[in-house]
């Protein structure tokens, strides 16, 4: 494939174009960023991350993956002049996909002769204490326990796990209040250990405790 | 005192690190002395990175999907432009399809064009988004440095203080001492400030020497991406221009170092400062 590029090659010939006695002052670029460049910088690098979420919100289905990724990067275009600069872009494109996935779900729901296969095996009451034994699960095992997990509990375990958000940044990006995304926190890694325990009971797969 | 309930509701605060350090010194006190309490910790960290790393493992391509949202909005774009000019006279059965009916094409000349619209529509757009969004953080690293340091451009967010730049640095990369442990010998700390470069927030750490601000110093949390090492070391580039940068990452931070000194000298500031964190 393509080779990455390397950042200090550009810099050095953005350097050698522009000599440091004729720099201009504010700005490398030779001209004014368009609203397409400003979007290209601000939004498309976070495509990755969305993609990796949304694929373990469709349940590993990569097709309906990027489907949903790409709605969510035309939405944010359409909208890309309501969005502040200096705001939280990631949280911003987050609420969008996560909108546009839950939306999608209560619509296929709906539908007669489909059922939903994600809606089972919630661990409700207080967190449980599973013992911290030292356990090793093929990708798959933690796969399934995620996907296992009701939506709500996916979404905010995603992006507080994988994506590093704070339970404030959570909070605000899924426009819930903090109580809330903590217990749901705390609900869902419960729940996943669990998931993940009954795997490797079972030695289903390849899931063993070891 | 925190009891056992009041820790387990605290606990995904705790695994965030959002805990201001009182708070977090009283959880961590908690646990220290509550086994149950620790276990629970434990497992639920241990959770963490099972999903953490299982995740890494399977790299996504969105190279595709961000041709593809590209390639839209650049022909919105243009028809945007193209609308105003008016409507063209059409002769019977003109436009694409009547073009493509009345036309019989030869085979070779159908491929070449049917490549060339696959260049133009697909893989084109991914060429130069990868290779802009690549040169384009370190270039804006670059730009700030020029105008924070160098010019001295106005800017507001400059955080000075000792105790908020600790805070600061308490908050974002839990770690209040970051900052001073970064400073090579004889360097120091002058001043901070988040800049957001690229789509994501880099802390802007800029150091003196002898009084004289020379180095700068761009840190963020690493991203699954870097963890996967796509993001390689790189030297200091030779020669050209009085600006140079080079980068390294902890198991935590991915950080790049840019100033106006001899590439040795910036690099040797980058490795003794990869060199503490790793303690």
């Amino acid at each position: 494939m393509l080779a990455p590029t390397s950042p200090d090659l550009t810099l050095s010939r953005a350097a050698a174009m522009c000599p440091a006695s004729m720099r201009p002052l504010v700005n490398l670029s030779p001209c004014l960023p368009s609203r397409e460049e400003a979007f290209e910088r601000e939004m498309l690098p976070h495509a990755p991350a969305l993609l990796r979420t949304a694929l373990r919100m469709t349940a590993g289905d990569p097709a309906a993956a990027e489907d949903a990724v790409q709605e969510t990067l035309l939405r944010a275009w359409k909208a890309f002049a309501q969005f502040e600069a200096g705001t939280n872009a990631r949280a911003w494109l987050f609420r969008i996909l996560l909108n546009f996935l839950s939306k999608q779900r209560q619509r296929a729901a709906a539908r007669p002769g489909l059922v939903s296969l994600d809606e089972h095996e919630e661990s409700r009451g207080q967190p449980v204490a599973a013992p911290p034994e030292p356990a090793r699960f093929a990708d798959s095992d933690v796969f399934a326990a995620l996907h296992a997990l009701p939506e709500e509990h996916r979404a905010v375990l995603l992006l507080a796990v994988v994506e590093g958000f704070t339970c404030k940044e959570v909070a605000a990006t899924l426009e819930l209040p903090i109580g809330t995304v903590m217990s749901r926190l705390s609900r869902a890694r419960v729940g996943l250990r669990n998931a993940l325990l009954a795997v490797g009971a079972t030695g289903h797969g390849e899931g063993k405790i070891l | 005192m925190m009891d056992c309930g009041e820790i387990r509701r605290r606990l995904p605060e705790l695994l965030s690190g959002e805990l201001d350090a009182g708070k977090r010194r009283e959880c961590e006190t908690h646990l220290g002395g509550c086994p149950a309490c620790a276990r629970e910790f434990a497992a639920q960290r241990e959770t963490d990175e099972l999903l953490r790393a299982a995740v890494a493992r399977h790299t996504v391509d969105a190279s595709a999907v961000q041709a593809r949202v590209w390639a839209q909005i650049r022909a919105a774009g243009r028809e945007r432009t193209a609308a105003p000019r008016g409507k063209t006279a059409s002769l019977p059965g003109s436009g694409w399809r009547g073009f493509f009916a009345a036309w019989r094409w030869p085979a070779p000349l159908t491929t070449a064009v049917a490549a060339l619209v696959l260049f133009v529509a697909g893989i084109y757009p991914v060429i130069a988004w990868r290779q802009r969004s690549a040169a384009g953080a370190v270039q804006a690293m670059v730009r700030d440095h020029r105008e924070d340091v160098i010019e001295r451009v106005k800017k507001t967010g400059w955080m000075r203080e000792e105790d908020v730049i600790r805070r600061f640095a308490g908050e974002r990369f839990a770690d209040p001492a970051l900052p001073a442990e970064l400073a090579a010998d004889g360097y120091r700390l002058t001043r901070v400030r988040l800049s957001r470069l690229q789509g994501e927030d880099y802390a802007h750490f800029v150091y003196a020497v002898d009084g004289r601000e020379v180095v700068s110093f761009f840190v963020r949390r690493r991203g699954l991406e870097d963890r996967l090492g796509l993001a390689r070391p790189v030297d200091p580039a030779p020669g050209d221009g009085e600006l140079r940068a080079t980068d390294f990452q902890s198991s935590r931070l991915r950080i790049i170092v840019v100033g106006g000194l001899p590439p040795a000298e910036l690099q040797a500031l980058a490795r003794a400062a990869a060199a503490r964190l790793r303690v």
